[in-house]
Order: C-alpha cells, then structure tokens, then sequence
C-alpha cells in the first residue's frame, strides 16, 4: 500500500514541476520574443527622425507607426524644448526638465502612458491612455533573485506533495476497506460493506461473493448433517434385527446339541458379527470424516489396552482354534503414549479380528510390542492366508477413500492411526499377515 | 442376598430383545425380571418395583434412555447399563459423564451382557463371593469359606493373596483376565513392577490346585495377556 502511496505522489510531484519549467521557459521565451520584435521596430524608427539645426524632421514610416500605434508623439531637443508634435494634449505644452523625463520613463506622463526612445541630439516621447501599459516597478539583486527562485520551487514541492498526501489519504481509505474486505473474505470471514461511495460497485460485488460464499458453507453443513444422520439412522435400524438374529442363534443353540446343526448355528452367528463390525467401521468412519468425534488424549499404557482388545476377543470368540499372544519388553513402564484409548481399541481390534474372520477363527496371531528411537512399534503377524499383493498396494495407498473390497477395518485402522500421527503398513509375512503401525511418542 | 435375587429392570421397544435378555438371565439364575417397552412404563415399573439394576435401550418410541437416566437419577444411584445401537451414543455416554455404568453395543452376546450385570451388580452393591460358595475343580475343592484348597482329603490353607487372586479369576470364571486386571484388583497398581509378584502367586496356587503344575488343566496362562480359570 504505502508503495503506492509513494509512487503516486513522486508521479505528482514530476508533474507539477515540469509544467512549472514549462511555464517557466514558455514565459521566457515569449518575453524574450516580444523584446526582440520591440528592437527592431525602435531601430525603424530611430532612423526615420532626424535632428538638424534645432528643427525636426519625421519622415511617412514614423507618421503611419504613431498614428496607428499611439495617441500622440512629440520630439525633444536635449534642453527639454518641443520640436514637434502630433495630436499632443495642451497640458503636455511645455518644455521638460530632467526630473520630468526621469519620472515619465519610470512611472506616468500627467496620467499618460508613454513610450521614450532616444534618438540623436533628443527624445521622443510616445503617449497611449492612461491604462494601456502596466507598470510595476523591481529592483531586485541577483542573489536575492535567485534565492526567492529556490524558495519558491521547494514552496511548491512541499505543497504538491502535502495536496497529494490529503488527496492519497482519501482514496486509500476508501480502497483499504475494499483490501480489507477481500482479505476477510480470504479467511473464510463473512463481509458486509457499505455501498456507497465512488467504489460502490466493487463493495457490492464483494457483499454479493461474501453471501454466496455464505451460503455455500452453510449448505456443505447442512449436507454433512444430513448425510450423518442418514447413516446413523442405517446403522441403528440395522442393528435391531441383527440383534434378534443372534439372540435367536444363541437360544437355537440351546436347544438342539446337534453338532452339525450348532456349527451351522454358529456361522449364521459369525456372519451377523461381521455384519456388525461393518456397521461399526462405516459409521466410525463416517464419524471422523465430519471430524465430529471428539478425540480425547489421555495418558495410555498401549500394551494394557492390547490385552484388555485381546482379552474381550477371546471372551466374545470361544478360542478353541485359534491363538493370540503378546510380546512385551520388560520396562513395560514406557509403553505409555497421550492417546484416546477407545479408538486405538477399536483399531487393534479391527486388525485382530481381520486377521481371524480371514482365516475361518483359526489361526496363530503374534503381537510384538516395543519402544524405539522413533515412537512404539507395535507389530502383529499371523500365520493365516496372507493378502493378495495386488490388494497390499491397495491397503498401503495413501489415499483413504477406496471403494474397493474388504478394506473399511483397515481404512479405520490407517484413519485413527494417522489421527494419533502415527503410520501403519501392511504386509506378506513369510506366511500370512503383517501389519506394522508406529505411534509417535509426541 | 443372594445376586441371583436382585431385581433387574429391562427397557427396550423390540420385544425379541427384552425376551431374549430375560431367558438368558433366567438360565443364569436371575428371577426376578422386569421387562418394560416404553419410558413411561419403565417410570412407573421403577417406582413400583424398585429395582437394583436398570439395563435399557436408548431409542425409544416415547423418548431417549438419557431421559429415563435423569429421571432416576433424580432420586437413586442405581446401576444402569445402556444397550447403544449407534457410536454416537457411546461417545456421548464416554465424553459426557452421563452417569451410566456401562453401556454395551447391538447387537451383543448374551454371555457379554450377563457377565457384566453380574460384574456391576457385585460392584455397586459390593456383593463378596458367598462365604459357603466353593469352587470345584475336577478332585479339588476350594473352599472361599475356609480359605483353603482340599485335594483328596488334604487340606492346604491359602494365603490372603492367593484367595483374592483366586476369588476373582472364579468371578470371571471361563473368561480371560488380564494380568493388568489382576493387579488392579490386588494391588491397586498398574501391572508393571508387579509381573514377578504375580508370576510366583500363580505358580503357588497351582502347585496347590493343578495334578500337574506345570500343565495347568484349570488355571491356565494366555501367554504375555493373562490367566483363565477353567471351570466346568
């Protein structure tokens, strides 16, 4: 702004100055012309009155150039004596003393305006009424001359830029509201400016983008709200029946102890389960994406909440066939990170159990735990059918949002791992699963 | 009393569910069962009946169950499960204090749900292992009571330790406990600093209980999680 500012009365200033030279130099020029042509005329005009004998003779040119140019003329001799005239006034009758002509050649004669040229052995005196020449009297030296000139340049410096300043200040107020407007609109901030003024178009496009923008937001709230509560509205209408499907598989199971029918019993269960643990995901994700879950950070002991995820598995799932154990070095004490313990629950029980429902609930899931340099490692491996290569670059591709296959546990896992600033990686172990997650300890 | 005569108070609009609750809880014993559908009906039951334990559903034709929490709140510091069919539920139950003991998500197991009225009703109401309730585990009996374990006619005292780390892997008896669990429950801490202690606890009250020590049939380790007691 102040760039501006600065430049615009530099701009000014040149401006103001250079028509001053030009002033200036035009002035003179067209003096020193007028002097000029003044010159030639008077030498003219020498040479047509002579002076012999104390008689005057004026010859035609003279007659024609006073007659047009002056009202009367009369030639002195060099005692102050009339040797001709014209047209002279009756006052102007008389013979003239030094002091006369001295006062005639600097101000008026008796109210006339005159023009004196020498000529040899006199004077002639021309006369015009009474206003037709201004007379303004300067005596003034030269250093004096030259100050006043430099005194009056740094005057109209000084003036233009203080006039320029006043001017600039006016406008800049009016833009800077425009500038500031637009920056608020930058920050998402809502901008209402009066439209009035030489700038009320702009103000008013700005108050028209500003609603718009509004608006805009409003509706993408709006959108999410509705979107979130549709979800919440499925899964909640889902779970019912869910429910009843497995109560009634629990009661079946009661009745009959037919070991092919329970094992059938049993899948039905399973499936209801992992219908469950989609609904579960997708609403979790659902959740975050609006960032409308609170994160809570509390002080964790990581390899505690990993027993109490394993621990709940293996009392929901009877653990006949399958195994999970857990690795932790000695100075189990450093395992501690700030952390939301419900959804790091969620993450390592959407692995665990990925691991199970891929392999039929049999299988050997080893989980190793340890502090490093870089946060905790935490690493589990099972020992099950693996993942197809294709489907790993899928599950380690940076962007979340695939639409593709199985992936809405581990899409929950990479999510919550990276809310917690951590990283997670899938990989084919010799044989199997692995999955690596390292949770900074920041 | 005996847990098994405490009164429990259902709510919940589907009416599969309150039954399938009520006959799992029958089959463990529970008989005093109160099923409700509507808030209104579960007030009116709450007065009437004066329940020691609420476990309701959230959505509700009449309401929510936060509604029903306020109102007997207002008068009693009953237990209350929460039966939550949506994850915001949870967050509100975890991030508000709402002051519900416990709230478990549908579609559930029943054993789940059992277990934890079991568990919150003998917290709230700090309900001990009944004196004269012993524990059978193949040739060997422990006794709570006496505070020993009779194997074959012998009789082995058991330490104070040994009891309460007993008594709690038979409160939560075919279930994983884990290691952090039991040191909250015996010592109040967290488990580190604590592991050794534990590790020689077990291995003295399976010398006492198990034919063969060092392969446990009842008390049996889950390897870098915890114990399990295996009672049939």
């Amino acid at each position: 702004m102040r760039e501006i500012i600065k430049k615009y009365i530099k701009a000014i200033v040149i401006v103001v100055s250079v028509l001053m030279l030009i002033n200036m130099i035009s002035l003179k020029l067209v003096l020193d012309f007028l002097t000029q042509t003044q010159n030639i005329t008077v030498d003219k005009f020498i040479n047509g009155i002579e002076i012999k004998d104390n008689v005057c003779t004026v010859n035609e040119y003279v007659d024609e150039y006073c007659d047009k140019n002056f009202k009367w003329y009369m030639v002195l001799n060099e005692s102050g004596e009339i040797l001709y005239s014209n047209d002279l006034p009756d006052e102007l009758n008389k013979t003239y003393t030094v002091s006369d002509i001295a006062s005639a050649s600097k101000w008026y004669l008796s109210g006339y305006s005159v023009d004196i040229i020498q000529i040899p052995n006199g004077l002639a005196i021309l006369g015009n009424d009474g206003e037709f020449y201004w007379k303004k009297n300067l005596k003034i030296s030269k250093n004096t001359m030259l100050t006043c000139i430099i005194i009056a340049i740094i005057n109209n410096i000084i003036t233009t830029v203080l006039f320029s300043l006043l001017f600039a200040k006016k406008i800049i107020i009016k833009i800077k509201k425009i500038t500031d407007g637009i920056m608020s609109l930058s920050n998402g901030e809502q901008v209402i400016l009066e439209e009035s003024g030489d700038l009320k178009d702009i103000s008013k496009a700005l108050n028209i983008v500003s609603k718009k923008l509004d608006m805009q937001k409003k509706k993408i709230q709006e959108n999410e709200k509705i979107k979130k509560d549709w979800m919440s509205g499925i899964t909640h209408d889902v779970r019912t029946p869910l429910a009843v499907i497995i109560g009634k598989c629990e009661e079946l199971k009661e009745l009959d102890s037919n070991k092919i029918v329970n094992m059938k019993i049993k899948t039905i269960q399973n499936q209801s389960f992992k219908i469950k643990y989609l609904i579960d995901d997708l609403s979790l994700l659902n959740n975050l994406d609006i960032n409308n879950i609170i994160i809570k950070k509390e002080r964790t002991k990581l390899d505690q909440i990993i027993r109490e995820c394993v621990a709940d598995i293996m009392n929901m799932y009877d653990d006949s066939d399958y195994t999970i154990q857990l690795e932790a070095n000695d100075k189990s004490d450093e395992l501690y990170m700030e952390a939301d313990e419900h959804l790091l629950k969620r993450a390592f029980t959407n692995i665990l159990l990925n691991s199970l429902v891929h392999n039929e609930y049999k299988c050997f899931i080893n989980i190793v735990i340890e502090k490093q340099e870089e946060g905790i490692s935490i690493i589990f491996v099972d020992d099950g059918i693996g993942v197809d290569n294709k489907e790993l670059v899928v599950l380690n591709n940076r962007e979340g949002n695939n639409s593709s296959l199985h992936g809405w546990g581990t899409i929950v896992v990479k999510k919550i791992i990276e809310l917690h600033n951590g990283k997670v990686e899938f990989e084919n172990a010799k044989k199997g699963m692995k999955v690596c997650i390292l949770l900074p300890l920041r | 009393m005996n847990i098994r005569e405490y009164k429990i108070l259902l709510l919940d609009d589907e009416s599969e569910i309150l039954n399938h609750i009520e006959n799992g809880l029958k089959q463990e014993g529970f008989y005093r069962i109160f099923k409700t559908s509507t808030i209104e009906e579960a007030k009116k039951t709450f007065l009437k009946e004066k329940p020691h334990i609420l476990v309701l559903d959230i959505m509700l034709p009449d309401g929510d169950g936060y509604e029903l929490l306020k109102y007997v709140r207002s008068s009693s510091d009953i237990p209350v499960i929460f039966l939550t069919a949506k994850d915001e539920d949870v967050d509100k139950l975890i991030g508000l204090g709402l002051g519900a003991d416990d709230y478990i998500t549908k579609p559930f197991i029943m054993k789940e749900l059992v277990f934890r009225i079991n568990a919150i009703l003998r917290r709230s109401y700090k309900i001990k292992l009944q004196e004269t309730q012993k524990c059978i585990l193949g040739d060997v009996i422990i006794d709570f009571s006496q505070n020993v374990v009779i194997n074959n006619d012998k009789s082995v005292n058991l330490t104070a330790m040994e009891r309460e780390i007993l008594s709690k892997l038979y409160e939560n008896k075919n279930r994983v406990l884990t290691k952090d669990a039991i040191a909250d429950a015996i010592w109040g801490e967290d488990i580190s600093g604590n592991e050794q202690s534990l590790i020689m606890h077990i291995r003295r009250i399976r010398n006492k209980i198990e034919e063969n020590p060092s392969e446990p049939k009842y008390l049996k380790t889950i390897k870098g999680i915890g114990y399990k007691l295996v009672v049939n």
